[in-house]
């Protein structure tokens, strides 16, 4: 992770392709977080940003268009200043396919909900009403909920994007070390 | 009843009294959870059938879970339920991420639920 920091601003950036394998999703997570335990004070504001990057990826890694031999890369970054944290992946996908129309439902929900909780408690209910429900689809609800971060995904050629925004607030325990 | 391992996750049990102790190790991040862990819980209440033994499910010392591990559970507490034992979920409330899971969950609990989520200092 390339860190820059100037006489007024601190600005990161790590970038990283890597394969659709599921052992590769803790591994970014502990990176992600070890990362950036080195630039906040606040362990917990890190954790929860490894647990975003888990989260995407998990998402990616299941629900992404791969190539039969399952070399096709997905693409990991997060990024950020003293202000905010950017994680964001971005993985082959079909356009039609139903997957992205849920994940962007997904998305919808946690805008239109009264908060994000309500969004994931609406969701944890309806896992627990219903056990026969396929997939928990419980990762961005989560996200929004535990983070308070904006949710945003992006579609175009064949590829998506999801980026969390983390807003760090000034004079909290997340401010830069 | 047997320990549970699977990949970096450890559920160790302990039989304390009339309390059965289940205590998470490590980290819960199988891509599908719910294949080994509601088998296991089936077991734990299976086993305890008609006796007068609670079950404490400690995640005080485990590292970290994705949110299919929290679906998982949702289907663990419906098991407890549905074969009426008791069980407390404790969690260490100074660990921001297990006060958050478990926050969110407590909207499973009733105010008679058998199943209960109680913080608790395990490390």
């Amino acid at each position: 992770m390339a860190a820059d920091k100037g006489p007024r601003t601190l600005t990161f950036e790590l970038n990283v392709p890597f394969r659709p394998r599921w052992r590769n999703v803790e591994l970014l997570r502990t990176s992600v977080l070890n990362c950036l335990a080195t630039i906040f004070e606040s362990y917990d504001f890190c954790e929860q940003l490894g647990m975003t990057t888990a989260e995407l990826l998990e998402n990616s890694i299941g629900y992404g268009m791969w190539a039969t031999d399952g070399e096709s890369p997905l693409h990991l970054s997060v990024c950020g200043d003293e202000t905010e944290v950017r994680v964001q992946v971005t993985n082959p996908v079909s356009a039609e396919g139903e997957d992205l129309s849920r994940l962007i439902a997904t998305v919808r929900s946690i805008e239109d909900a009264e908060s994000p909780r309500a969004a994931y408690a609406a969701r944890l209910l309806e896992l627990s009403s219903d056990p026969t429900t396929q997939g928990s689809r419980l990762g961005l609800l989560r996200i929004a909920f535990e983070t308070g971060a904006k949710l945003a995904v992006e579609v175009g050629d064949d590829r998506k994007s999801v980026r969390v925004s983390a807003t760090i607030r000034a004079g909290s325990t997340s401010d830069p070390k | 009843m047997q320990d549970l391992q699977h990949e970096e996750l450890t559920i160790r049990v302990e039989q304390e009294g009339d309390t059965m102790c289940l205590r998470w190790q490590g980290k819960s991040t199988a891509r599908t959870p719910g294949t080994f862990l509601l088998p296991f819980f089936q077991a734990v209440v299976n086993e305890i059938g008609e006796r007068k033994i609670h079950v404490d499910n400690d995640l005080t010392r485990l590292q970290h879970l994705n949110s299919s591990t929290l679906a998982a559970m949702i289907g663990i507490i419906r098991l407890f339920r549905n074969g009426d034992v008791s069980m407390r979920v404790l969690y260490d409330p100074m660990v921001g991420w297990q006060e958050r899971s478990i926050d969110a969950l407590r909207i499973l609990e009733s105010p008679t639920s058998i199943v209960r989520f109680e913080a608790s200092r395990g490390r």
